[in-house]
């Protein structure tokens, strides 16, 4: 039992460090007007791409500060909806749109400089992350300084902590088993 | 004596040098004697700018005698952690030493201006015989933004596992400006021997690691750390002598210069294989080395149960690397403090598309061990619900479990020998987002009313890696009309209203979006035909148009038609999907 313990907050840290992302809260209009609406280091997976193999037109990158991309990602938008309608309804099966409102995880990389999205290769959207908030924002991290943001430091700093505690939780239990186990 | 002195003069107006670029800081200096020790108390308050998002702040004795205890240190009233180091002898004069602090971006001001409050204690006299008393310490204190590191860039590249054996090469360059600083740390290594299956933990029997550079692994001390702490080399077998529970099985006979270790893995935690060599690069200088990972099956795996879907691990080789700055064992802290360049993670997730320098999945080609087969992705569905009330959630969640598994049942899932096990189902309450309803089941301008955008913000509670949201709407609470509607094709998001359409169920309904969100596009059907109702917008294109062309009675069949029957993707569809979309998902599952 104690082993399963152990091996569930070590998962369960691994699942907490190994998982931060930033979410950006994009408005991507059909002529290559972006909206950023929001942006935050969290906790997550990246994704969903929807992807349409050598079709995908859009593409997602991350660069580092020297200019090497750390992440690239493509996938597709079409600006056309389809509908599947009853036998009785009017309404059209092919509905074309203008704009998507969609959050988007990418992976947190902590020497990212920049995020950009390209469009059919060009670029239409940029954003520089600012000094700070590589390494700080969003609501996930509660002891996190200057507006409550997550420091990846202190996320390391919490894993290790709680891996002592497990240690400790777990060197406490293993003791009594150790002289001939429970009655 | 008579070479060594310009040495080291040569040395200090070096360090000078170097102090008068990097050093930003203004330090007024205050020191006392404690008379009982000869030691000197010198308190440093200092201002600096500074505008690294991370850095570290060295105190550094170069006149020797030993620079003890640090006492106290603040950054803007805020303390700070130190570690201390021995400094090589070639840098600085005996016995001196390093205290080491390292800043949090966090507990510097936003303006840049800061100031440090340090008190640090040292011996009055250096065992050179340097009297202190009058030296200017504060001097001594120099900033390190991380970039002063050496940049290393290191990539770990894996063969696929044939044999049970996988050969995980690392190669380090030092891209950095600098030479390399002394007792520069070493590439830390990571095996995980987890094999997450569904709900299910394996153990795999012994892991076999094989160095096989003969000068980087003569030379390597290794840890091993079954648990998160490091065990030094040698105290193990003792470990294992002392706790039995630790079932750490230390196979002594494979240690000589080249193998590093057999290790049985039979505990639930991660194993971690520690390497610490002193390693130093130079400017470009580029180190490769390599490793045979291995299994071998003398240890009979066991099954361990385990609940908790919410961990998305599977097994994997994890490289990374550790920071070091001497050879002490490392703190807490260095997972990331390197500046690496064109290292892609140190972790994969699950479902994304595999980086460049991708990691070996370990348990590929040694199903026979476990006599299962352990996906590599599995395909990942949210269903957010619109409409339903909280006292609802179950009526919601029995329509997502029916319409997932009807998906399943008519996709190539269904050649895998656990169908179910391929994808995981994520349902999420409807008093988490409370979507009442949306007028645009396709999306559109009105952002409030975009059904689309509103299951997809919902969709953000999963912290899970997925591939497709689903939206659930009560009865008719997304537009007010029978059907449902895929953001585009393919597309991340689709949304169903839950109520019968035309003879065909919300399941059957998820079916058809769901084939839209994977690339498909209609087939037509003819009116009549098996109740098919016919006027399938922008029908015949795509991957599955040549679904168009079977006849009438297959099409009224075909989930992409207007038809209530929605019994099976059309079979260029369904190839279409198995070969393409499903791909990434599959990889071992057919029977």
């Amino acid at each position: 039992m104690s082993k399963m313990l152990i091996f569930a907050a070590l998962l369960l840290i691994l699942s907490i460090t190994n998982a931060a992302v930033y979410e950006l809260h994009l408005v991507i209009y059909k002529n290559d007007s972006v909206e950023l609406k929001d942006l935050n280091v969290t906790l997550g997976s990246p994704g969903p791409f929807p992807d349409a193999g050598n079709d995908n037109n859009y593409e997602f990158r991350i660069m580092a500060k020297d200019n090497g991309v750390l992440f690239n990602q493509s996938f597709h938008l079409g600006f056309v909806a389809y509908r599947f309608r009853g036998p009785d309804s009017t309404e059209p099966d092919v509905v074309p749109y203008n704009k998507t409102d969609n959050y988007w995880r990418l992976p947190y990389f902590d020497n990212a400089s920049r995020i950009q999205l390209f469009h059919e290769n060009r670029l239409i959207f940029e954003y520089a992350i600012p000094e700070k908030q590589e390494t700080e924002s969003t609501n996930a991290a509660p002891n996190a300084q200057g507006g409550g943001g997550i420091d990846i430091y202190l996320v390391f700093s919490y894993a290790f902590a709680l891996l002592v505690v497990a240690f400790i939780i777990y060197k406490t239990l293993s003791k009594p088993a150790k002289g001939g186990g429970q009655a | 004596m008579r070479y060594l002195c310009p040495v080291l003069l040569f040395l200090l107006i070096f360090i000078q040098v170097s102090m008068a670029v990097d050093s930003p800081f203004s330090c007024t200096e205050q020191k006392w004697h404690k008379n009982e020790s000869h030691s000197i108390i010198i308190v440093e308050n200092c201002t600096f700018n500074a505008t690294a998002s991370n850095m570290t702040i060295e105190v550094v004795n170069k006149k020797g005698g030993h620079l003890q205890n640090p006492k106290e240190a603040t950054i803007n009233g805020r303390e700070i952690k130190y570690e201390y180091s021995e400094p090589e002898i070639e840098r600085y004069a005996n016995n001196a030493g390093i205290l080491s602090f390292r800043i949090p971006s966090s507990y510097l001001n936003g303006n840049g201006e800061n100031s440090l409050w340090l008190k640090y204690e040292i011996d009055n006299q250096a065992e050179n015989g340097t009297d202190l008393e009058n030296y200017d310490f504060s001097e001594d204190i120099m900033v390190y933004p991380f970039e002063y590191y050496p940049s290393l860039e290191i990539t770990a590249n894996t063969t696929p596992f044939e044999k049970n054996v996988s050969t995980v090469t690392f190669t380090i360059t030092n891209r950095g400006e600098n030479d390399a600083i002394p007792d520069l740390g070493l590439t830390v290594y990571s095996i995980r021997l987890l094999n997450i299956r569904t709900d299910d933990i394996y153990s795999l029997g012994h892991a076999l690691l094989e160095c096989k550079d003969a000068f980087f692994c003569q030379n390597a001390s290794v840890g091993i750390l079954p648990l998160p702490f490091d065990i030094n080399y040698s105290m193990i077998p003792e470990k294992i002598r002392e706790d039995n529970e630790l079932e750490y099985a230390l196979r002594r006979d494979l240690i000589h210069p080249g193998v590093i270790i057999g290790y049985m893995v039979d505990d639930y935690a991660p194993i971690k294989f520690y390497l610490f060599n002193g390693l130093k690069l130079e400017k470009d200088q580029q180190i490769s080395f390599s490793f045979n990972v291995s299994f071998d099956s003398s240890q009979k795996p066991k099954k361990m149960p385990y609940s908790d879907t919410n961990v998305a691990e599977t097994t994997a080789v994890y490289p990374f690397y550790r920071y070091v700055r001497n050879t002490s064992l490392p703190g807490e802290y260095d997972l990331i403090a390197v500046n690496v360049t064109n290292y892609t993670k140190t972790f994969f997730y699950k479902g994304n598309p595999r980086p460049n320098n991708s990691f070996v999945y370990i348990l590929e080609e040694t199903d026979g061990l476990i006599g299962e087969y352990t996906p590599k992705h599995k395909m990942g569905l949210v269903f957010v619900p619109i409409g339903y009330g909280s006292n609802e959630s179950e009526e919601f969640k029995d329509v997502a479990r029916k319409s997932a598994e009807r998906f399943v049942s008519t996709s190539p899932f269904e050649e895998c020998d656990s169908p179910n096990d391929q994808i995981d189902v994520y349902t999420i309450d409807p008093s988490v987002c409370n979507i009442t309803g949306c007028n645009n089941i396709c999306g559109g301008d009105d952002a409030a009313n975009d059904c689309q955008a509103l299951v997809d913000k919902c969709s953000m509670n999963i912290k899970n890696q997925f591939d497709y949201i689903v939206g659930l709407c009560k009865g008719t609470s997304c537009g007010g009309k029978c059907g449902g509607c895929a953001n585009n094709i393919p597309s991340r998001s689709v949304v169903v209203n839950t109520v019968n359409c035309g003879g065909a169920d919300a399941s059957k309904i998820v079916t058809h979006e769901l084939g839209h969100a994977m690339g498909l596009y209609h087939i037509s059907s003819t009116f009549g035909v098996n109740d098919c109702w016919d006027h399938e917008g922008g029908a015949c294109q795509g991957p599955n148009a040549e679904d168009c062309n079977l006849d009438d009675e297959n099409i009224s069949r075909d989930i992409m038609a207007y038809c209530p029957s929605m019994e099976s993707y059309g079979s260029t569809g369904y190839g279409y999907l198995k070969n393409n979309v499903f791909l990434k998902y599959m990889d071992g599952c057919y029977k």
